[in-house]
């Protein structure tokens, strides 16, 4: 029996401390979620480079026991407060000697003296305990903050998102992969960009009406930017805590782009206006390309100070392509770097989806006002692409209106899909380039204009 | 809801929607404006150089044209010999899943006003865009 009960105990205290009697149900629809954003990136292909990285890091984070997106632990460790006086004056006596009480000497050590200087004037009377930790002060009470535990992978890699440095990075390396030469022939296309940032403010003003508070409500809008990068910015600059769904929701809507748009585009046109033919663009010369970026910077970030982290990094990288003198910049940052940043991007983005966390009520609005937010964004583009139309007597066909909406390339192809299934000799490509490229300026404005109102 | 609430969400609405706009416009204007001045300027270069002809754009256009009309009479006159290629491709084609196909009818579609040889060249242009994926 010793036997069978030492076999039991041990299988017992295996099933015991295996994840499976840590994980919850919501971690385990996670991870069929997971699974599925898997399925879509490999098999179905939709954006495998974001959806890959971001459903792997969803997966790990929902695995119990790996603590990849564990914090550092600290102790502190309190400061024998006696022996620090009596040392500070046997160190320092022409500083502190004339001060009378241990208040008026703590507070001198706090204001002049460095942690080092502290620690080795304690190692000094204990030379067995040697302490070399920061320093911590709770009012007049030293703290040694010693640390236990470091953090996990996830949480080092996060800190990139939560201080909005990979979203400006991820808009170099876009700067250096675009062609503002379509938008620059007709710069016209900005007013699309601009209109189709319509759904941003309507999802704004849903999210406040279902309880949202503004800052949740101006993170969750900016999903109709269409802008996986911006959003992020956005949210950690605001509401930081819904970042998993609002990433995901973005990330996942602007995969979805061929399906939710053409319903609307053939919904809001004729089938004469789809069918409108548009006159070729103008070349571009070298030196209109070369001085956009900069023209463009100088006047946004005169205006809007707060987009100027996103538009800024944006020209710098157009500015790398643009003027043929920084071809080694310029490949680095549309290759190594921005595949290095989407991957940290992805995996960390991804990690956030806790199921504990994200599968909430508050997901799920989130998730139902994002399609909102795209399909207003993209009817606010069409409409404004009709009233182009109306104006310039049927020389603009409102399918580039779609493209307005950011989600570069994809737009601009579906404007071209769609515009080719009523004529197929009609390429429409370039002109939705146009607005297409102009929406991830206009989504970085609109960010800029939330940040400073409700940041 | 608050009235606070009420006044934010018209607040974010009006002043979004006029700094997106304002911002776009007058980005707009800059690009239209700039543009004008480069293409003033660099016009007024090319004109300085004795050597360019008068009116270069429409000097150039006149070779680069009646090249393709020669090209595409040429083409019109071997119908046969594109009868035979499309046939062959056809033919290939029906190899990599074993099935047989014939070519019953061949039909010009051009866009009126685009010549094939413009809707080729088209095609090459943006074939980068259909084939690059996930560039955000």
């Amino acid at each position: 029996m010793g036997v069978f009960d030492g076999f039991v105990d041990a299988l017992n205290q295996l099933v015991t401390t295996s994840g499976f009697n840590l994980v919850y149900w919501q971690n385990y629809i996670m991870i069929a979620v997971s699974c599925f954003l898997m399925y879509l990136a490999i098999v179905k292909k939709f954006e495998p480079l974001l959806l890959l990285p971001i459903s792997f890091g969803m997966l790990l984070a929902n695995l119990p026991l790996a603590g990849l997106m564990d914090m550092p632990k600290n102790e502190m460790i309190p400061v024998p407060v006696q022996e620090l006086v009596d040392a500070a004056v046997k160190a320092f006596p022409e500083k502190f000697a004339h001060l009378t009480s241990n208040e008026q000497i703590l507070e001198a050590i706090k204001n002049s003296l460095s942690a080092t200087q502290i620690n080795d004037m304690l190692n000094a009377i204990h030379p067995e305990d040697v302490h070399s930790y920061p320093i911590i002060w709770q009012e007049l009470a030293p703290f040694w903050n010693k640390p236990v535990q470091t953090g996990g992978l996830f949480y080092y890699l996060y800190q990139g998102v939560k201080l909005g440095i990979y979203p400006p990075l991820i808009f170099l390396g876009i700067g250096c992969m675009t062609d503002f030469g379509p938008l620059i022939a007709n710069p016209k296309s900005f007013l699309l960009g601009a209109a189709a940032q319509l759904g941003i403010f309507i999802a704004f003003i849903l999210a406040k009406v279902l309880g949202f508070t503004g800052q949740e409500a101006g993170s969750i809008g900016i999903i109709g930017g269409a802008d996986g990068p911006t959003a992020i910015y956005v949210t950690t600059k605001l509401a930081p805590h819904l970042l998993g769904p609002i990433a995901v929701a973005a990330y996942s809507y602007m995969a979805l782009i061929p399906i939710i748009q053409p319903p609307f585009m053939k919904l809001l046109t004729t089938k004469k206006e789809r069918s409108i033919v548009m006159e070729q663009l103008r070349p571009v010369s070298k030196t209109e390309k070369i001085l956009f970026p900069i023209i463009v910077t100088i006047i946004v970030a005169l205006i809007l100070p707060s987009a100027a982290p996103l538009v800024g990094m944006l020209m710098l990288g157009n500015l790398f392509r643009e003027s043929l003198v920084a071809d080694r910049l310029n490949k680095t940052a549309q290759n190594e770097l921005m595949n290095i940043i989407t991957i940290f991007l992805g995996v960390t983005v991804g990690a956030t989806a806790n199921g504990q966390t994200f599968l909430t009520w508050k997901t799920l609005y989130i998730v139902g006002l994002g399609l909102i937010a795209f399909m207003f964004g993209t009817c606010g583009g069409l409409l404004f692409g009709k009233i182009m139309c109306h104006l310039t007597h049927g020389k603009v066909n409102p399918l580039i209106g779609s493209a307005g909406v950011s989600a570069v390339p994809m737009a601009a192809r579906v404007s071209q899909k769609v515009g080719q299934q009523e004529n197929p000799a009609n390429f429409l490509l370039m002109h939705a380039m146009g607005p297409n490229v102009a929406g991830v300026i206009g989504s970085a404005v609109a960010a800029g204009v939330l940040i400073a109102i409700l940041g | 809801m608050n009235p606070s609430d009420v006044t934010q969400m018209v607040t974010v609405l009006l002043v979004g929607l006029v700094v997106v706009f304002s911002v776009l416009i007058i980005l707009t204007f800059s690009i239209w404006l700039y543009s004008k001045i480069v293409r003033s300027i660099t016009g007024k270069s090319s004109s300085k150089k004795g050597d360019t002809p008068q009116n270069p754009k429409k000097a150039a256009a006149i070779p680069v044209i009646s090249n393709v009309v020669k090209a595409a009479a040429a083409v019109e006159d071997d119908v046969d010999e594109i009868m035979a290629v499309i046939a062959a491709a056809v033919y290939y084609a029906g190899l990599e899943d074993n099935t047989a196909y014939a070519v019953k009818s061949v039909r010009r579609v051009a866009a009126a006003g685009r010549s094939a040889w413009a809707m080729a060249g088209i095609s090459q242009n943006i074939n980068s865009f259909f084939n690059a994926r996930g560039r955000k």
